[in-house]
């Protein structure tokens, strides 16, 4: 049995998916843990395998960016000048990951006893080929800050600096959160899995690392959702949610992919679903004949304040809820409507989808309307108001390994931190190197949980090898390889809706 | 300011043997600081995808009977000296570093950058009409100023500061009026040419200087040179472009050589080219990469001093790692200036025949 959980905007859906599927929907202002109270009196949550995905704390952080002092400390080195990003500290690494200049800790002390802040990011050029410098200002500035306010930036994988130390801040600035979460949700549900920006499952340790890894999950979680519903491969994702419209595209089964989102305006290396939305939803209200963006309340027709979308689409003879209660106020609903539709329409025109699945709760009726308006068929799967839960219940672990050999120092770097080798042979060859890789990636998936059909799956992202000479003679290979277990529906999942 | 890169991972296949100083180790850690530093995702960066340059622009150059002799051994492997093997398939490598720095060119002629360096490798500038040679197979440089000036630009610059002389570039254009060709290298060093009395033929005549310097010279010889030589020249000659065989065998750290230029200092001379280029040939300008063997300590700081020079990006940063330093104390030879001076007043005394600012200078002097 498997528990998805989906944290929207609006409501928190739930998917417990075992012979068959059941599906839970409650308004967010419950929390995450009103939806595990709810669950764990139907299943014993600690004795299952529970996989949350949550854009929503993240959202609420990003909403308030800038209020969050963070404390950027930076060892750059040789090279370009960062000094726009953060405040610049002696020390070095280089391309090859040696240390070729220490920190100064009274340097470092100095600045950590001046300087105020919430939390503190920490990037070191070249981190994730040696991550010692990092540790050092770490075990400095813990004293200070404590461990759940320090975010360290090969924590994050990827090479490109200046987006590492973006995506480090942004870390910085949403790690305690998660951190919180983390604990109230392990306080019910023990050890569980996160559902990642890019669809798939980590498990909740490799996230508190990186947490940023989080942001967009519930499109993400929505596009694979579609994707088992409907079976079909290739689709535009139309997701119609209380707060927001969003819309991904599905190709060979999978989400479009962003490779370094743009959050806040930063270039990140935060890979995650590539979405669109509209700021428009079911209960964004309609007042003196204009639309209001998001959500402010229910919608009439659900007990709610304002005469929203929703109550809209009861006036124009959809049964959604207490119907009645939308038609004894009648505002001056159809230009908004329109309104909304066309945005709707546009973005699905211009996306040359071949097909459209529609999702969330409005979708069926929100198909109809748009037939009848735009001539558009929006097709819409069985349980396609918690599409999202059941993507988050049916994906499997997905993990990416950034693996850097350098056999002339026997050292392996696997996603940023450095192995013991000793035991390397200088002699290894490209295929010998990427089958190591392989291993490693798959090792680690199945200490996770992962089911042995599942980590065959394995795309090389990148490779990359040279032999080092020294005076004339071969001293070793140096080789780099991102490899990556993709996203995807768990082999071991039954249910065939 | 936009700067184009040209560079393609096959600029990385090319190997004579897997030992060969020339080897693809050499860009394998630059473009690991290049990824580093982000430098793709400036706005002042962009890069650019090369193509294999067409034979027919090779045979501008090259001979007939040399471009068919390297595309025969190519196939099956041969040798052309001691230096330069011609391994399996490096006919197409060397067409793509070719077509390279042509590419660079044509973005910088077709306003699609402001300049643009050629990451390239093989290097070209020792290869001749004839031969390749040392560690080259086609003239990179060479092919692309042959190209510009089919393209419009009629009077073209070429200042070679690889530590090695540039004699196959020399040789090219050795009696032509249209390239001025300056060359600042190590002397004695292969090949063993460039001596200030090589200075052109027939209409060629005064269009080549040569600056030899002796081991040991540093950022300040290098300063000294554009200041006494290379500026006066070429604010004469009024180039309509200007192209730089950008060799990094100068570098302190260099295996095969004995200069010792710094990262600064290359981010330094490349802003006197820009700042030249700018001041007489609307900001044209395209760097081709030449020589640089010091794979781990110079050449990741080295290019990226040349390229931040070149986009305008602060180079206040450039340097390298603090633990090479010691290798400058020793390369470093004072006594390098002296003899530099004395080789540039011969070839002043020597170019004042065709050169109005070397003959003022020496009025100057009295």
């Amino acid at each position: 049995m498997v528990v998805g959980i989906d944290v929207g905007g609006t409501n928190t859906d739930a998917a417990i998916v075992k012979d068959d599927i059941t599906t839970i929907k409650l308004p967010n202002e419950q929390g995450i843990e009103g939806v595990l109270a709810v669950i764990s009196k139907k299943v014993n949550l600690k004795d299952e395998k529970v996989i949350v995905s949550t854009s929503l704390p993240l959202n609420l952080v990003l909403s308030k960016f800038d209020e969050i002092s963070t404390l950027t400390l930076l060892v750059p080195g040789p090279g370009l000048d960062y000094s726009s990003y953060g405040v610049i500290l002696r020390g070095a690494v280089n391309h090859r990951g040696d240390v070729v200049e220490d920190v100064d800790v009274a340097e470092i002390q100095k600045i950590l006893s001046g300087l105020q802040a919430e939390n503190v990011a920490i990037a070191v050029k070249f981190s994730v080929r040696n991550p010692k410098l990092e540790h050092d200002i770490f075990r400095l500035a813990e004293s200070y800050y404590g461990e759940t306010r320090i975010a360290l930036s090969h924590h994050v994988g990827g090479m490109n600096y200046p987006l590492r130390i973006n995506t480090t801040v942004l870390n910085a600035k949403i790690m305690e959160t998660v951190h919180n979460l983390t604990s109230n949700i392990r306080a019910m549900a023990g050890d569980f899995f996160y559902y990642k920006g890019d669809g798939g499952i980590i498990p909740f340790s490799i996230a508190l690392r990186n947490p940023s890894e989080l942001y967009n999950s519930s499109s993400a979680a929505v596009a694979i959702g579609a994707h088992y519903l409907s079976r079909k491969k290739d689709a535009l994702v139309v997701d119609f949610g209380g707060t927001t419209t969003d819309f991904v595209m599905l190709k060979d089964g999978k989400p479009e992919i962003d490779e370094s989102a743009i959050i806040v305006g930063k270039k990140t290396l935060v890979r995650c679903v590539k979405s669109a939305n509209i700021p428009y939803g079911g209960d964004s209200p309609i007042v003196d004949g204009g639309l209001i963006k998001g959500r402010k309340d229910n919608s009439l027709a659900f007990g709610g304040r304002y005469f929203t979308i929703t109550d809209a689409l009861n006036c124009m003879g959809c049964e959604i809820g207490d119907y009645r209660a939308s038609r004894n106020y009648p505002e001056e609903f159809e230009l908004p409507l329109q309104t909304y539709l066309e945005m709707v329409a546009e973005i699905i025109k211009n996306s040359r989808a071949e097909r459209v699945i529609g999702t969330g709760y409005l979708a069926r009726y929100m198909a109809d309307v748009l037939h009848d308006t735009f001539g558009i068929r929006m097709e819409v799967p069985l349980y396609a108001e918690s599409a999202n839960a059941i993507g988050v219940a049916v994906s499997r672990i997905s993990l990416t390994l950034y693996a850097r050999y350098d056999f002339e120092n026997r050292k392996v770097v696997y996603n940023g931190e450095i192995e013991g080798v000793e035991t390397l042979s200088r002699n290894a060859d490209d295929e010998e190197i990427i089958a190591m890789a392989e291993e490693k990636l798959r090792t680690m998936a199945m200490q996770y949980g992962a089911d042995e059909e599942d980590v065959k799956d394995v795309r090389i992202l990148y490779f990359n090898s040279f032999d080092v000479v020294r005076g004339g003679i071969m001293r070793g290979r140096i080789a780099d390889v991102v490899i990556q277990i993709e996203p995807g529906i768990r082999s071991d999942i039954e249910v065939v809706v | 300011m936009t700067t184009g890169i040209v560079y393609h991972r096959r600029y990385l296949e090319h190997e004579q043997t897997p030992t060969h100083p020339e080897r693809r180790e050499r860009l394998a850690y630059t473009m690991d600081q290049f990824l580093e530093e982000g430098i793709f995702d400036l706005d002042e960066i962009i890069l650019l995808e090369p193509f294999e340059a067409d034979v027919e622009d090779v045979l501008e150059v090259h001979t007939p009977e040399y471009v068919e002799f390297l595309r025969r051994e190519s196939r099956k492997g041969g040798i052309i000296d001691y230096d330069t093997n011609i391994p399996v398939g490096v006919f197409e490598n060397a067409l793509l570093a070719a077509g390279g720095a042509i590419r660079a060119a044509m973005a910088v002629k077709d306003g699609e950058v402001d300049n643009a360096f050629a990451m390239v490798r093989p290097p070209g500038h020792h290869a001749k009409p004839y031969t390749g040679a040392g560690f080259c197979y086609f003239n990179n440089m060479a092919i692309m100023v042959r190209w510009l000036q089919k393209n419009g630009f009629r009077k073209v610059l070429i200042i070679d500061w690889d530590a090695h002389h540039g004699d196959g570039t020399q040789e090219v254009f050795y009696h032509d009026n249209t390239v001025l060709f300056i060359s600042a290298h190590q002397m004695p060093l292969y090949p063993g040419t460039g001596f200030p009395h090589e200075l052109g033929e027939g209409d060629g005549e005064g269009y080549t200087i040569n600056i030899p310097l002796p081991p040991g010279s540093g950022d300040e010889v290098y300063l000294y040179v554009f200041e006494k030589v290379i500026e006066p020249v070429v604010r004469e000659f009024k180039p309509d472009f200007i192209c730089i065989s950008a060799g990094q065998d100068n570098h302190f750290t260099d295996p095969i050589t004995g200069l010792a230029l710094t990262a600064r200092g290359y981010a330094e001379i490349m802003k006197r080219a820009v700042d030249l280029s700018e001041e007489l040939c609307n900001g044209r300008l395209v760097a081709v990469l030449e020589g640089g063997y010091s794979v781990e300590a110079a050449l990741p700081y080295t290019n990226l001093a040349i390229v931040t020079a070149m986009a305008g990006l602060d180079t206040s940063n450039i340097r390298e790692p603090p633990k090479y330093l010691s290798e400058l104390r020793w390369r470093k030879k004072e006594y390098a200036g002296q003899k530099a001076r004395d080789n540039i007043m011969e070839l002043i005394r020597l170019h004042s025949n065709y050169w109005e600012c070397f003959r003022k200078y020496l009025e100057s002097l009295g």
